[in-house]
């Protein structure tokens, strides 16, 4: 098992060094607080690009069999 | 009218970091450009995100995503509540330029206009950013929001750009 390492680079634009520094606890609760907020968001993004893609589907079976679209499958196709 | 980009600073990424800060950042400029090419670890989620002076200021972000597929734009929402780039490869970096104008001036508001995407997912972002914190820019952090790691990976970049406009 490895151990994830978390760092960060300085670059001072006065003198021009550059310095890896390992990130603070602080930093690093709010690194690993952030990919939990992100994996959420995402699985929500996925979740909703799913229900739009079934949507235009559904929306281009309708219209090719004639039938009424729901105002949603509408809105998709109008701008 | 922007005249002269003068490089202030640049990095480029040898191992992977979870972000690049850009420090003592000098004030004789009027606005500044960041350029970010960059890349993750994350399969299909992610972005970059900057941060002023090590403070989370509350934002406000405006814009449009746009999905191509082939040569024509086939899908289009609004931007506000997502990340500022997405996932790419490292052969195909997702990329963002960041205008900051009026950086160094205190007491009002600071604001960015940023374009960016990402070749991998087919998106191109452009959006506006207001931050809370009206404090002069003197330290810029970049980095990677997103379900993985949250390190950009070897040979990403970033370039700091100081412009007067007289």
């Amino acid at each position: 098992m490895t151990t994830e390492t978390y760092n960060k680079v300085i670059v001072n634009c006065s003198t021009g060094e550059q310095e890896i520094m390992p990130l603070t606890k602080l930093e690093i609760d709010q690194v690993k607080a952030d990919i939990v907020k992100a994996d959420a968001e995402r699985a929500t993004q996925k979740a909703e690009e799913k229900r739009i893609a079934d949507l235009k589907i559904s929306a281009k079976a309708k219209l090719i069999a004639g039938e009424p679209l729901t105002e949603e499958e509408a809105n998709l196709l109008v701008i | 009218m922007a005249s002269t980009y003068n490089l202030i600073a640049s990095y480029t990424v040898t191992t992977a970091v979870n972000y690049i800060t850009f420090a003592s950042i000098p004030s004789t400029y009027t606005d500044l450009v960041l350029v970010v090419g960059g890349s993750n670890t994350a399969n299909d989620y992610g972005g970059f995100y900057i941060r002023f002076n090590n403070t989370d200021y509350s934002s406000t972000i405006t814009g449009r995503r746009i999905r191509w597929s082939g040569s024509f734009a086939t899908d289009s929402s609004k931007e506000a509540s997502w990340p500022l780039a997405q996932y790419s490869t490292t052969s195909a970096k997702s990329f963002a330029e960041y205008y900051i104008p009026n950086y160094s001036t205190s007491s009002t508001p600071k604001s960015a206009n940023f374009i960016g995407g990402s070749p991998d997912q087919s998106y191109v972002l452009y959006n506006n950013v207001w931050w809370s914190g009206t404090d002069a820019i003197t330290t810029i952090d970049v980095g990677i929001y997103d379900a993985a790691t949250n390190k950009f990976t070897t040979n990403s970049s970033a370039y700091l750009y100081g412009i007067s406009n007289a």
